[in-house]
């Protein structure tokens, strides 16, 4: 596993294969299909955002509400070629990743590839252990979506993969382009 | 006529308790399944098996549920005739339990109220509930934590009379590939055979209730049932987190009903590898 900081570490970040395996802190905020939505008919409306697209890394997932006695409650990524469709919109609007589970559309990784951003997957459905590397989590935007809401967090540690590499790499690929 | 009255709150605090269970908690065989589980080679499908195992334990201890995505709710009851609820009615029991353990536990409340308005109903109710009326004076009470990611990808065909055996295998098989790494895998499969257009996704959700490892009481089903697995874990290529190492299926399970002549109803309901469900005789 390779520690990486978001922001300080985004060049080496950038120069992994897909497939590597990291240990990632800093912060994300969630958003899935409705906070996607939202954002993007803001973005059309020119209205002012809950937060900076600039350099930030959306986390694909709906956690769930935090136990007492718990910095987080269950979370854990959303599949995410449903985002799809608003992906290269907010790769133009600055951000510098996304977080998520699944294959992505051709012309989403090309834009991933041509907007130096990360596309980086976490394991679905291990959700309780995700949790434990979630230091921090608070309401940032769109509280009437409850679990869609956009989300806060702070991950230290946090395991995840190399998704798509800037050489085109690919983690659900990867086997069949060897051969 | 005799009757059987079992109370209203008896059947609220019988739900509760399998939701409870079923969220934290995954069930011995699905366990088993998931610690025999071919690995494959090193690599992310492997790192990501050893995560999928780690977190049955981090769940127990933790006091987190298993998967964030805790379910639309999906009861199977099989009710006897002879069973009368007391002091209100089933449906309203298990809404009832729903809505008081998805607050109580912390699980995600993933129901909208129309898939028009998406508006979230905030309860995670109203729950889905499947009945099959029996002869007898007992209540069986069987829960399921569906996740919408598995639910997402499964599918349903009409084949032709003829499509045999091979026919169902090909639509099963380009279900799973088609799926990719979508659905959490590995997976079990549901599959329903025959009934009509309705019927036949309902056995498969039935099907996906039964214990891994326990085969179709009919032996040309049963081996069936093994050949999908085997045929899918050779040919799919999808593998663990669809990052194609090691296992794809981890079981498959058959219900099948009586069809029309002109008609092969096929439906694959497709279950992540966190399979959460619970049940319970009253």
């Amino acid at each position: 596993m390779i520690p990486i900081v978001l922001n300080r570490d985004k060049e080496k970040l950038l120069s992994l294969e897909a497939g590597t395996s990291l240990a990632l802190s800093g912060v994300a905020y969630t958003a899935r299909d409705a906070a996607h939505a939202r954002l993007a008919s803001m973005i059309r409306d020119g209205k002012a955002l809950p937060f900076p697209l600039e350099d930030a890394l959306i986390f694909y997932a709906g956690p769930a509400p935090a136990p007492p006695g718990r910095a987080c409650g269950a979370i854990g990524p959303t599949t995410s070629s449903r985002m799809d469709p608003f992906t290269p919109l907010l790769l133009e609007k600055g951000i510098m990743g996304a977080l998520g589970k699944g294959k992505r559309s051709p012309a989403v990784k090309e834009a991933f590839c041509r907007f130096g951003a990360v596309y980086l997957v976490a394991v679905g459905g291990v959700a309780a252990l995700l949790s434990r590397y979630v230091e921090k989590i608070e309401l940032c935007a769109f509280g009437d979506l409850g679990p869609e809401a956009v989300y806060r967090v702070e991950l230290n540690g946090f395991p995840c993969f190399v998704g798509l590499d800037t050489r085109g790499g690919d983690i659900y690929t990867m086997r069949e382009d060897r051969r | 006529m005799f009757c059987r009255s079992i109370p209203y709150k008896t059947v609220v605090r019988a739900a509760e308790g399998l939701i409870r269970e079923a969220s934290f908690r995954l069930p011995d065989g699905v366990r088993r399944s998931l610690e025999q589980a071919d690995p494959g080679e090193e690599g992310p499908g492997r790192d990501a098996l050893g995560l999928i195992l780690e977190n049955m334990k981090a769940a127990q201890h933790r006091g987190i549920p298993l998967c964030q995505d805790t379910g639309l709710a999906v009861f199977y009851i099989r009710a006897g005739s002879a069973v009368v609820i007391e002091g209100g009615t089933l449906e309203g029991a298990l809404n009832e339990a729903a809505a008081a353990m998805y607050a109580s536990l912390y699980l995600r409340k993933s129901v909208v109220e129309s898939p028009l308005n998406r508006i979230n109903t905030g309860t995670n109710t109203p729950v889905m509930i499947h009945y099959d009326i029996v002869e007898g004076d007992e209540l069986e009470i069987n829960f399921m934590a569906k996740g919408g990611g598995s639910e997402n990808k499964s599918r349903m065909a009409m084949l032709t009379p003829d499509a045999g055996k091979e026919g169902v295998m090909d639509f099963i098989l380009e279900t799973v590939k088609k799926a990719g790494p979508d659905p959490c895998p590995p997976l079990f499969l549901g599959i329903g055979l025959g009934g009509s257009f309705d019927k036949a996704p309902w056995l498969a959700k039935k099907a996906l209730f039964r214990r891994p490892g326990k085969r179709h009481p009919r032996s040309e089903l049963a081996a069936f049932e093994e050949e999908i697995t085997r045929k899918v874990n050779s040919l799919s290529g999808v593998g663990i987190q669809g990052f194609g190492q090691g296992v794809t299926v981890l079981d498959t399970f058959i219900e099948e009903a009586p069809c029309h002549i002109a008609s092969f109803p096929v439906a694959v309901n497709i279950n992540c590898h966190s399979a959460r469900y619970a049940g319970v005789t009253l």
